[in-house]
């Protein structure tokens, strides 16, 4: 532990504070402006995490903290302060967010030009920075829960944030309410812990730091703890059965899903379940459930890619599936694998968003991939990149995703530490992995390659917002400006070279990244492994052969000499293809055995509570009482001094006779 | 009778010299500045004046020895930290309404400068209150403080009602004073003084003068009158019609500071000289007590119920401050239950009156917010306060809007603000006491508080969810954003960090304690010495002569020696 | 303790008995003729002219209130200048002397507003 001059406090402060400015003041300031000092306000943050990053690999210590900024509150021994540290973990993710969150707002800076909501969105975007970076350096849970709360209500708001549309706004709240209920899990766990500590004659204290230390004293309740966090990570980063609101958010501006619902938010779950590993390493029956769910949903929405048609559905059921990954990897105990994969994910998809956003700016808010194709030769860079991203998050050999997804595999496969078997997991993951490359070269295809389908009059108005005015007239169709390619050239290199932070053990004696990660994952130093290295190299022969093959199918049946049978097999297969294209009608079902029992509930609550106990008994018996005093008060206070000045003598003689008499 | 004198004691009023000069200057400066002149430059006089007096108001409270209180003039006045908190109120208190009113007196075609001067004449007599240990000092200051009130209620020429309102104020203010005066006169010809720690000497040493009927009456009469000054119900009917009528920002004064000078002396006089477990008549045998109890229970109902079907901004706020003097009067029953003079222990926590004192201080900032936000409403005379009036106003003016809804809500006590804090404080003081009938006058506050709500969130409904059906003359003004940005500051800071203030009421009512001094009050120091433990006994109705309070020697300068004592 | 006021309560009812007596005999037993001039305001034997109830300049008042705040400061003053000697003989005579000095200054002030206000001006 080493307390550090480098103003911790301030990585979070700056981006409120660019919040503040930009949200009071912004509505009349110049774009530019606007754009300066929100880019500034994510800037500042991310040199100064480098510089935490720095100083932790130079002193060699476990963590940076600092004295609290101030007590929260307190009450007897249990007191929450507000306080920053920044452990190795933390830094990870810091420079994740910071990192990946500037090149979006610089992304940001054309994309959203001539947007009425200029300054609300850097403000939004902003906010959403300081509460993420409050959720990943509060060294107690509760601030960890203000920040998870906080980067919910950006979501919210910037999924809505074309709110005129009713769909827009919809999604947004359907985000919020079924966060929410995650959000309950979380808490509860938060209580479950209070309640094992003073069971267990601890203490109470959330900060992480006392968690970690007494974790074991209390691991009676770890599984019940470890699953009510695991229903709040599965709220956040979008698992069975809470997943349903992420395809919704693509409705948010492109940048929006590239930062939050893709490279950062969505896998604040991931960060709890590591943070909170002394938890869930106590647990099988908890790291069982977490692999299980992670892995059932990297196939279940991999499939689910297959029939979508909107670019940004494709990516964000992508997205869906590849945090089953992650939480495969944190949930069979492979803690720096599945992190690994927050990281390489965040580059490869946040490139994929982005390359989309380019590709729907470029085409007028198109995003239909039926009415795309051929872009290639139009948008070079946007195609590149898109192609390098395409190839990592399929695992092609040496791209990050290759490393990141084949370490989490492995390890699933060579887990001891389940109540399941490891090769059944892998099972499941190869196979979605297999879906993963099938859908996105076929994105890949329709988008770029062929030839256009969108003709002059595509432009349809996804968002009614008002139009670009910037760039010319339809089907002038070309690169997006440098201020947009620019971070998608960063990312896609990140993408290709990202791997390199983390070697497998058979190419480089140490991986740099779970070496890196190792202090905060002490308590899972015990749990076992296979370890075979020469099996290990076949099963990623055998995943990488067959996701090359689904690949090349692909590429055959979307851009090849196959082009016929897609077509084919939706008319034979007509019901499975129905089902997957309605996403298993899971929506549907959500609808019947939860939102209307709810909406029935609600019925009862407005006809009898409102209606009668609240309107009938409060309401109209506030009215009465109010009519009775108005009269009382009207036979006393007649304004008549004469009347004033004998009350008083009244009330005098009154309190005489009260007094005299007893 | 003894009286030392020793020119060291002005030292220990020099707050209220400060004022009283700058108040002389203020009048001066009205007369001899040109015929034309805007009069603002006065209120910069006045500003300063109180500016003054608070900063040596500070450096008597640093000066002053922990919960010492050291007597003034052989006795007639006191400096303790008691009155340095209560001066610290009314000097805020002036200050914020100097502020506020330079521009209202503009609007509303009544620039003089003996506004300043009259405000600072109030501030004064209010703070001899506060200091003051003599009954007949006690009338003259209340008396100083009132004539400057009833001419304040009626400064605005143009205005009918402010006419109308001064009148009766002052009519049955007159008879009030008048029942004071009878009430001291009563327990002078009882107790053969008017000295209040000779009054206590007198009560302790024969338990049935203290039940006789002429200190009952006394102490009836001199309720009534303090009664009358702090809106008590049934003496409260004056209220909604003098703070509707009057000026805005003198409204607020008076809601804010008025009223906390007034508990100030029933404090100093009730609760700690007439003492409470020497009575034994009245209902219950709780002595005047027992009264206290009924008025609190009259005036919370009278306050909140009559405020519903208010549909003037101003009589809500004229109804709720009487209300939240019920609420007050709770924290009095507990505090005088809670036999603060002897226990010691119960000196070094808050208390009932600990909790007052806080209360009072969050419920002037509270006020103050509302009337900066509501002072603008006017013009020429016209005072534009109807709730339709407000309508809309959370949208059209945001900071209007806030600050009304920030005040109301926090005059309604809601969390995070400092008015809950004031009322969870005051109720749990009260409920700490223990006594079986204070924890029912608790739950009916309670009661009350929720009945209160009612009529502070109509406010809201009209400042942010009604259209505005009018044009209503409204004002900006950068002393009234002035005093809303230090009331909102201080609302929620004192609801967010209430430790602080907290920590000087405490002080403020441990320095209470020691109310009688030896029959030859000196100025040197002595060693306090604790009070025997069988006293200590909480609610034990032991003698109490035992109270050992020599006062600790001002710490503010090197006495000048001229102490004398000359008999008459 | 109360017996020898008595005597004077005796007085005091055979004082107002017999007041009230004579006023109750006269009223049923003096004889009634009500004439014009019998009936009129009595003004010193005058001829009374116009109404009794006519105003007052609000002058009067502000004369009369100030003329009592000055009559009040001789009534202060002259127990003061009794009394000096004595204090100077205890040693308070300079204290004595300044508390003085500060009553009169704020009177001081209080002519000084009256006049410059022009309430000493009858026009």
């Amino acid at each position: 532990m080493e307390t550090t001059d480098i103003p911790l406090h301030l990585i979070v402060l700056i981006p409120l504070l660019g919040a503040a400015v930009n949200g009071l003041f912004g509505r009349r300031w110049s774009e530019h402006l606007i754009a300066g000092i929100g880019c500034a306000a994510a800037f500042l943050p991310f040199l100064l995490s480098v510089e935490a990053f720095m100083a932790l690999r130079e002193t060699g210590a476990e963590a940076l903290r600092q004295p609290a900024l101030f007590t929260w509150f307190a009450s007897g021994s249990f007191k929450v302060e507000v306080g920053f540290t920044v452990d190795h973990l933390t830094s990870v993710f810091l420079l994740n967010v910071t990192g990946i969150g500037f090149l979006i707002h610089l992304y940001s800076v054309v994309y959203m030009q001539g947007d009425a909501g200029y300054f609300k969105f850097f403000a939004y975007l902003n906010l959403f920075l300081f509460s993420m970076l409050m959720l990943v350096m509060g060294e107690n849970l509760l601030l960890m829960f203000v920040g998870w709360e906080g980067v919910g209500l950006c979501s919210y708001l910037l999924i809505g944030f074309w709110h005129h549309d009713n769909a827009n706004a919809d999604a947004g709240k359907k985000a919020f309410i079924t966060n929410r209920i995650g959000d309950f899990g979380f808490l509860l766990g938060i209580f479950f812990i209070m309640y094992a500590q003073s069971e267990a004659g601890l203490p109470i204290s959330l900060s992480f730091e006392a968690l970690a230390a007494d974790a074991t004293r209390f691991s009676g309740y770890a599984t019940v703890i470890g699953l009510c966090l695991f229903v709040g990570a599965a709220g956040k980063s979008a698992q069975m059965p809470l997943y349903v609101w992420l395809p919704d958010a693509m409705a948010g501006p492109t940048p929006v899903s590239a930062l939050i619902h893709a490279a950062t938010m969505v896998t604040a779950g991931i960060y709890m379940v590591a943070r909170m590993n002394f938890i869930y390493v106590q647990s099988p029956e908890a790291m069982t459930v977490v692999a299980c769910v992670g892995a059932f949903t990297a196939l279940y929405a991999a499939t689910m890619g297959f029939a979508q048609t909107d670019i940004k559905k494709v990516l964000a059921y992508s997205t869906v599936s590849q945090l089953g990954f992650m939480f495969v990897g944190v949930g069979v105990g492979a803690f720096g694998a599945g992190l690994f994969h927050v990281i390489t994910h965040a580059f490869f998809k946040a490139c994929l968003f982005l390359g989309s956003g380019s590709v729907i700016y470029a085409l007028h808010h198109e995003q239909d991939i039926r009415r795309m194709g051929g872009l290639w030769k139009k948008m070079p860079i946007t195609a590149w990149t898109f192609l390098l991203s395409t190839l990592a998050i399929a695992g092609f050999p040496l791209m990050s995703g290759f490393f990141s997804k084949d370490e989490i595999m492995w390890k699933a496969f060579a887990t001891q530490n389940l109540l399941v078997p490891g090769w059944v997991l892998w099972l499941v993951l190869v196979l979605g992995a297999m879906c993963t490359a099938f859908y996105m070269v076929r994105v890949f295809c329709l988008t770029f390659l062929g030839t256009y389908r969108g003709g002059a009059g595509g432009h349809h108005d996804a968002h009614g917002h008002d139009d670009h005015g910037a760039h010319g007239a339809h089907g002038d169709i070309h690169e997006s400006p440098a201020l947009m390619t620019l971070p998608l050239i960063v990312l896609a290199a990140l993408a290709v070279f990202g791997g390199l932070l983390g070697l497998p053990h058979w190419i480089s004696h140490t991986n740099l990244f779970e070496h890196w990660l190792e202090p905060v994952f002490v308590a899972a130093k015990g749990l076992k492994f296979l370890d075979n290295t020469s099996l290990e190299l076949g099963l990623m022969g055998v995943s990488v052969g067959l996701c090359s093959l689904s690949a090349l199918l692909a590429y055959a049946m979307y851009n090849g000499t196959l082009q016929q049978t897609p077509a084919r097999l939706a008319a034979q297969f007509q019901p499975v293809y129905t089902l997957i294209y309605n996403k298993y009608y899971f929506d549907e079902v959500l609808s019947f055995l939860v939102v209307r029992p709810t909406k029935g509930l609600a019925r009862f609550c407005y006809r009898v509570v409102d209606d009668g106990l609240i309107d009938g008994l409060l309401v109209n018996g506030t009215a009465a009482v109010v009519n009775l005093s108005g009269r009382l008060t009207r036979l006393v206070t007649t304004g008549d001094v004469q009347r004033y000045a004998t009350l008083l003598f009244v009330g005098l003689w009154a309190l005489v006779a009260f007094w005299v008499a007893g | 009778m003894n009286i030392a004198f020793n020119v060291s004691d002005l030292l220990g009023i020099l707050p209220v010299l400060i004022v009283i000069a700058f108040a002389a200057l203020c009048a001066l400066a009205e007369v001899f500045a040109k015929p034309g002149q805007s009069r603002g430059f006065v209120g910069t006089l006045g500003l300063i004046g109180a500016l003054i007096a608070f900063a040596a108001n500070a450096w008597q409270w640093h000066g002053l020895d922990g919960a010492y209180s050291v007597p003034l003039f052989g006795g007639g006045l006191v400096m303790d930290a008691f009155s340095t908190y209560f001066n610290f109120l009314f000097l805020a208190g002036t200050a914020l309404t100097l502020v506020l009113s330079t521009k209202y007196l503009k609007e509303h075609g009544s620039d003089l400068g003996e506004f300043h001067a009259l405000v600072l004449f109030a501030a004064a007599g209010m703070m001899l209150m506060a200091q003051s240990r003599d009954l007949i000092i006690l009338f003259i200051a209340l008396e100083l403080m009132s004539v400057s009130i009833y001419v304040l209620v009626a400064f605005v020429r143009k205005s009918r009602r402010g006419a109308e309102a001064a009148l009766k104020y002052f009519l049955i203010g007159a008879f009030a004073s008048a029942i004071l005066l009878y009430g001291i006169a009563l327990l002078y010809g009882a107790t053969n003084s008017v000295e209040l720690t000779t009054i206590r000497r007198a009560l302790d040493a024969d338990p049935s003068l203290a039940n006789g009927l002429l200190v009952r009456l006394g102490m009836v009469l001199v309720l009534v009158g303090i009664g009358f000054k702090v809106a008590l119900a049934p003496f409260h009917l004056w209220t909604p019609d003098v703070y509707d009528g009057a000026p805005s920002p003198v409204t607020g004064f008076m809601a804010s500071c008025v009223k906390a000078a007034g508990f100030a002396v029933l404090i100093r006089v009730f609760t700690v000289t007439f003492g409470y477990d020497a009575m034994e008549f009245g209902a219950g045998g709780n002595g005047w007590v027992g009264v206290l109890y009924l008025l609190a229970i009259v005036t919370m109902f009278a306050g909140n119920l009559a405020a519903l079907p208010q549909s003037n901004v101003k009589r809500i706020l004229a109804y709720s401050s009487i209300a939240h003097a019920g609420y007050l009067l709770v924290g009095v029953v507990a505090g005088s239950f809670g036999n603060l003079t002897i226990d010691t222990e119960a000196a070094a926590t808050l208390g009932p009156n600990g909790a007052i004192l806080f209360y009072l201080m969050v419920y002037a900032f509270s006020t103050f917010l509302v009337f900066s936000a509501l002072s603008l409403f006017g013009k020429d005379g016209e005072e534009h306060t109807h709730l339709s009036d407000l309508a809309g106003m959370g949208f059209r003016r945001p900071f209007v809007g806030l600050a009304l809804a920030v005040g109301m809500l926090s005059l309604a006590g809601m969390p995070p603000l400092g008015g809950f804090f004031g009322k969870f404080y005051l109720f749990r003081e009260a409920m700490l006491s223990g006594r079986p009938e204070v924890t029912i006058l608790v739950l009916v506050a309670i009661v009350n508080s929720m009945i209160g709500l009612y009529y502070y969130l109509r406010v809201l409904v009209f400042l942010y969810m009604k259209e505005p059906t009018r044009e209503v003359p409204v004002y900006s003004s950068r002393g009234a954003t002035t005093v809303g940005l230090i009331s909102l500051a201080l609302v929620f800071l004192l609801g967010l960090f209430p430790g602080g203030l907290l920590t000087m009421a405490q002080r403020g009512i441990g320095s209470l304690r020691p109310v009688v001094t030896t029959p030859t009050a000196s100025l040197t120091a002595t060693e306090p010495q604790t009070p025997p433990a069988a006293s200590r006994q909480a609610g034990s109705r032991a003698p109490r002569l035992e109270l050992k309070a020599p006062p600790a020697q001002l710490k503010l300068a090197t006495p000048i020696n001229l102490k004398a004592t000359t008999t008459h | 303790m109360y017996e020898q006021y008595i005597t004077l309560g005796i007085l005091a009812a055979v004082a107002v008995v017999t007041g009230a007596a004579i006023l109750f005999l006269n009223s049923i037993l003096g004889p009634k003729r009500w004439t014009a001039s019998k009936l009129d305001t009595f003004e010193t034997g005058n001829e009374p002219e116009g109404d009794a109830r006519q105003r007052f300049s609000i002058r009067f008042y502000l004369v009369a209130i100030l003329f009592i705040l000055f009559d009040i400061e001789v009534v202060f003053l002259f127990p003061w200048a009794v009394l000096y000697r004595q204090y100077i003989a205890a040693g308070l005579g300079l204290f004595v002397f300044i508390e003085m000095l500060v009553f009169i200054s704020i009177l001081g002030v209080g002519l000084a507003y009256v006049w410059r206000k022009g309430a000493l001006e009858w026009d």
